[in-house]
């Protein structure tokens, strides 16, 4: 079967000044089934955020894609210029729901117009057209009609992360980018959209995207995790193999971090250090200086922290890229 | 009731209430100075009529009354007809019913073009003057403001728009009356091509000539023509600062993320700026740089007015204080107050139509 | 205090510090703000010099409301330095003064005349002393190089006094009795009102000798003579002045008063500094410290506040300005009050929004709950926090206040006993500068205003640089 979304060797680089240059996504690669879900996990600034973007060919500036291809049902949208992109695959094949639902919508444009955007665009709609679309859209999140002409902050956050995710859905999208559509909201608004958002991939047979720092979030939802750091994917597997049988020490300490209900903890672990510079990584593998293999058990220094070790299979699916897993 | 007009009748309560306040104070606080003021006034005009009238004086003597009992009696009957023999709260709320309908008294000083000594009539012919003026500046500065300061946005650190930073600095450091000094002094000492001023208010400060059409048009083109220096300097030393707003407004609404949501969605970038950006940026625009436009108005064109006797408020402000003719004065602060009052109830109408979210009870001063 | 409370206040006066160190790093870093900083130090300079009596008589401002300090001034000339540019040629101030310790009946001046120009006004004094007369003759004659002598003056004064010292002075230019005589002498065919006096005084003979544009001064020596005469009892000269006034003066040159432009330039800077930096410190106390209270208690004390707000932001400053300062008289006191009155209203909008957001913070509830009063709160944890700002706030203000104190003295209301840069302005308006040409006499003062405010409003955007990153460049 052909993938959906090959990505192969992405850099994607924010160049502040000539001296300044973020490596936010540094070499990365993933392939994406039709009907797969996939979840980005790793702390704020891994670049998942970025890879989200990179994806979906809208990058903040100053940011770029300096490398590597982005492949959609075989097409190489990198490639394309602005306008083809624009007309054919951005929020048309991928599209975005996108982190703090308050900020995403415009506060002095109703919801109902903001959702038809897309449809008058790209399918020549009228604004009274599209009104049944969204109508239906917003049926599908569970937001009852009136809300087309409702603003914004009448709504409650809940309410306007289920409008944001309609309005991701609107021209049907083959891909869907989910960045940490649930980090601004309580726990309870949490789990009903989680619940949305399963039932909405079950439905659509959408192919989903889910970026997160929360891993017990990315269990509930995703089949396969991509573990990144500093830019760079160092564990991917199924979600039974990352949570179960972590083979990355990063992935390790993060599991560690997060308490679970019936497990008995004697004390909620963290991890030292600070997340690196990412305009000069650390050398060799980025998570030498905080990895707790590293520092206590010999024979890695002159390895982890001069080689980059690379992306090896442990077992079927389930890639490290590790000192500890690949031969020297 | 919809919360629009809830908002509206708020901010127009709000304003009524400024007003009443205003005005009762400013009574409450001048009406002993100003009513000795108008007994000063009585009593010159009654010593003015016993100089001029000899049979008068020859029938006082008569009667055995020195001038000086005639003019107190005469002064008592004023007194109690203008109702100055009442403490001053209780002639409060009819001095102030009397302003809110227009009755301002006389001025002993000034007429108006027509002749008459009515100040509201004196007052009334100046305000069309003004508005002109304050119109015509506010349609250019926004205009431009828009385009150049949305260039700016889009281009921050460019030298368009350091050109305009240092612009607003200017600008803003400038008295706006005396760039019209030294523009009175380059254009019309040194290079004769405006008239002086004298002959702009000459030509200009009369009635409309209405009835007659190609005069009406000649009177239309003089007044374009004398127009033109006031109104550039007015517009000149406020755009640089209203450049500057809006490009401030347009740059930090620009980093909102649901204008990076829209250019996901697909929209060309003109659209972005004009159909999101600017529309969410249009409310604290009117607030920001329409009520900056009316600061600055309210001060400096005011009194630059003065400096190319341009036949507005300003200008009578000018001549009343000259005159120490206190009664105009009252007559154009209770009208400055109706006119600043009436343009920030429209900018509150307009912020509450472009912003949904604020239907609450402060307007644009809150 | 406890042990851990003195430790606290250390580390938090020490970081306090820190932070302003930084800032100051930042600060430094912006080219506008440091031109801002230059100047305002040359400004201050100028200031304290002018203040401390060095360089400036400190005595000006009353001076510069009396006209008899200024009469050996010349009236209306520009700066001496325009005509070094011109090249046209300066008549030097000329004073000469005789005493006649024993007293003569007949007083000579003897003025030797070098320059190219006119004199742009001639003044003779005389003391004179009577003794047991009541009437008295003047005669003043001009000889002139070219042997022409005018008798310009032949008066006959009437004394008050039996015995008595008077004084007498006569101004040349504007007198229309000698522009007769002159005229008549001369035999010059144009009415004495438009004659220049001087040129016909001290010019060539020729037909053309009445205006300054035609005119050619005549060189060489003049001599003044002044003879007294009486029926009965005596009379003498004891002192006689001429006073030759120079067709320019000065480094800014005089006013239509003879003023020197120069000291009364000076003067107005330490009082358009004191006035700027005093009502924007005033407005920003009371605006920041009511925005804090107003944001810090909410609910219903904010609504209430902020009604009050709302009131008195809806007020326009100029025309209430000039109601009281017409009612109560133009004193700088009264205006500065009223401007703190009417405008502390300014910042409380984003100093509000500000509180807002800080009094939500942990940390203020941690130092609630652990019995920190209110007024501890608000002046040791939200203040700072909200000084930044309130600095920018006063650095913005400064320049407002300066125009608008300038506005007022422009249209004739501010102090009297003052003289800032708007009142010049305004007698400058009053006297038809602009349309008279009198360039020196309108663009130093609101060029001043404009640099003063500048300075200041440079300053404000390298703060608000610092302070708002998110319009960095």
């Amino acid at each position: 079967m052909e993938p959906l979304l090959n990505v192969e060797g992405l850099k994607t680089y924010f160049i502040i000044s000539e001296k300044r240059v973020v490596k936010a996504v540094d070499n990365v690669s993933l392939k994406l089934y039709p009907g797969e879900s996939l979840g980005l996990a790793g702390e704020s600034g891994c670049g998942k955020s970025t890879l989200g973007y990179a994806i979906l060919t809208c990058i903040p500036r100053p940011g770029k894609i300096v490398g590597g291809k982005i492949e959609f049902e075989g097409v190489n949208v990198t490639d394309r210029p602005e306008p083809w992109v624009r007309k054919n695959y951005r929020w048309v094949k991928v599209s975005m729901i996108f982190q703090g639902a308050m900020n995403s919508l415009n506060p002095v444009l109703t919801v109902g117009r903001q959702l038809a955007e897309p449809l008058v665009y790209h399918k020549d709609m009228t604004y009274k057209e599209a009104r049944k679309y969204v109508v239906e859209a917003l049926k599908l999140v569970g937001l009852p009609e009136h809300v087309v002409d409702r603003y914004p902050h009448e709504l409650s956050g809940g309410m306007r992360q289920r409008a944001v995710i309609a309005m991701s859905l609107i021209l049907k999208p083959k891909l869907v980018i989910a960045d940490e559509p649930t980090t601004a909201l309580d726990v309870v608004v949490q789990a009903q959209i989680i619940n949305l958002m399963k039932k909405l991939k079950q439905q659509e047979k959408m192919s989903l995207i889910f970026i997160s720092h929360d891993l017990s979030i990315l269990s509930e939802i995703v089949d396969k995790v991509a573990i990144m750091y500093a830019g760079k994917i160092v564990e991917y597997g199924t979600s039974e193999q990352i949570y179960l049988t972590p083979k990355h020490p990063y992935t390790q300490r993060l599991l560690k971090a997060v308490p679970r209900l019936r497990e008995k903890i004697e004390k909620l672990e963290f991890i030292p250090g600070a997340p690196p510079d990412l305009v000069s990584p650390p050398p060799g593998c980025r998570f030498h200086p905080r990895c707790p293999v590293f520092k206590e058990r010999s024979g890695f220094k002159g390895l982890c922290d001069k080689e980059e070790p690379p992306l090896v299979e442990v077992e079927p699916g389930h890639m490290v890229a590790c000192w500890l897993y690949s031969r020297r | 009731m919809s919360s629009i007009k809830r908002y509206v009748i708020t901010r127009i309560i709000n304003y009524v209430l400024v007003l009443l306040i205003v005005l009762s104070l400013t009574y409450a606080v001048m009406a002993p100075i100003a009513d000795q003021a108008l007994i000063d006034m009585w009593r010159e005009t009654l010593n003015a009529r016993l100089r001029s009238d000899p049979k008068l004086i020859e029938s006082l003597k008569a009667k055995g009354i020195s001038p000086e009992e005639w003019i107190n009696q005469q002064l008592e009957v004023i007194k109690k007809r203008e109702g100055l023999d009442k403490p001053w709260y209780e002639r409060l709320p009819k001095r102030v019913f009397d302003m809110l309908v227009f009755r301002l008294g006389r001025s002993h000083l000034i007429r108006s073009f027509r002749g008459t000594r009515n100040i509201s009539d004196i007052i009334f012919e100046r305000i069309p003057f003004s508005v002109l003026l304050f119109t015509s500046s506010t349609i250019i500065l926004v205009v431009l403001g828009l385009i150049i300061g949305l260039a700016c946005a889009r281009k921050p650190g460019s030298l368009l728009d350091v050109s305009f930073i240092i612009y607003a600095l200017v600008g803003n450091s400038l008295p706006m009356w005396w760039l019209a000094m030294i523009l009175v002094l380059v254009f019309v000492y040194f290079l004769h091509l405006f008239p002086p001023p004298v002959e702009i208010k000459a030509v200009v400060a009369r009635p409309p000539p209405i009835g007659n059409v190609s005069e009406f048009i000649g009177y239309l083109g003089n007044l374009l023509y004398y127009m033109t220096l006031p109104l550039f300097t007015v517009t000149v030393v406020s755009l640089g600062a209203e450049v500057y707003l809006m490009r401030n407004i347009v740059l930090t609404t620009m980093t909102e993320d649901f204008v990076f949501v829209a250019r996901a969605k697909g929209l060309p970038e003109r659209d972005v700026i004009y159909k999101h950006v600017l529309r969410a940026a249009a409310p604290p625009i009117i607030t920001t740089v329409l009520l900056s436009i009316t600061g600055s108005l309210f001060g400096g064109a005011i009194i630059t007015e003065t400096v190319f006797m341009w036949p507005g408020m300003g200008l009578l402000y000018w001549e009343a204080i000259a005159g120490n003719d206190t009664p105009v004065v009252l007559g154009l602060v209770y009208l400055s107050l109706l006119v600043y009052l009436i343009t920030l109830a429209v900018l509150d109408v307009l912020y509450g139509i472009l912003d949904p979210r604020v239907r609450i009870t402060t307007g644009v001063t809150g | 205090m406890s042990e851990r409370a003195k430790r606290y206040m250390e580390l938090y006066r020490k970081t306090k510090w820190v932070k302003l160190r930084l800032f100051w790093e930042d600060f430094k870093h912006s080219k506008l703000g440091m031109s801002g900083i230059v100047l305002l130090i040359i400004f201050a300079i100028i200031s304290i010099l002018v203040v401390s009596n060095t360089i400036v008589p400190s005595d000006l401002p009353k001076r510069w409301h009396s006209p008899e300090a200024w009469n050996e001034y010349p009236e209306l000339v520009p700066p001496e330095w325009w005509f070094k540019i011109t090249g046209e040629p300066i008549f030097p101030h000329t004073i000469i003064e005789k005493e006649f310790p024993e007293g003569e009946e007949e007083a000579v001046i003897t003025y030797y005349y070098e320059s190219d120009a006119f004199p742009t006004d001639a003044r003779l004094d005389l003391e004179i002393s009577t003794f047991n007369t009541s009437i008295v003759r003047i005669i003043i004659s001009v000889y002139r190089p070219d042997e022409e002598e005018i008798v310009i003056y032949d008066k006959t004064e009437s004394i008050t006094e039996r015995m008595n010292k008077s004084a007498i002075s006569l101004f040349i230019k504007r007198n229309s009795e000698i522009a007769r005589i002159l005229v008549h002498h001369f035999g010059i065919e144009k009415s004495p009102d438009v004659v220049n006096n001087l040129c016909l005084l001290f010019g060539e003979k020729s037909p053309d000798m009445w205006s300054p544009k035609t005119a050619k001064p005549l060189k060489g020596s003049y001599v003044f003579t002044i003879r007294v005469s009486t029926f009965e009892g005596e009379v003498e000269v004891d002192r006689a002045k001429l006073i030759l006034y120079a067709n320019a003066y000065g480094l800014m040159g005089t006013d239509s008063f003879r003023r020197d432009l120069f000291l009364g330039l000076l003067w107005g800077f330490p009082i358009a500094l004191l006035i700027g930096i005093l009502t924007s410190l005033l407005t920003t106390i009371v605006g920041v410290t009511y925005a804090m209270v107003s944001a810090y208690y909410g609910g219903y004390i904010d609504e209430i506040m902020q009604r009050i707000v709302d009131i008195v932001s809806s007020i326009p400053l100029l025309p209430i300005l000039i109601l009281c300062a017409m009612t109560f008289g133009p004193n700088i006191w009264l205006i500065i009050g009223l401007l703190v009155l009417f405008t502390w209203t300014g910042g409380i909008k984003t100093i509000r929004a500000m509180v807002f957001q800080i009094r939500e913070a942990a940390y203020i509830e941690t130092a609630r709950v652990a019995g920190a009063s209110t007024r501890w709160i608000l002046f040791k944890h939200i203040l700072p926090q909200v000084l930044p700002y309130s600095f920018y706030l006063v650095v913005l203000g400064v320049p407002y206040y300066i125009l608008i104190e300038a506005g007022i003295s422009y249209l004739g209301l501010g102090d009297p006993t003052l003289p800032t840069w708007g009142q010049i302005l305004h007698d400058a308006s009053i006297h038809g500068a602009t349309l008279g040409g009198y360039w020196w006499w309108v663009i130093p003062p609101g060029l001043l205003i404009a640099l003063v405010g500048l300075s200041f409003a440079m300053i404000g955007v390298a703060v608000d640089k610092i302070l708002n990153p998110k319009l960095r460049y």
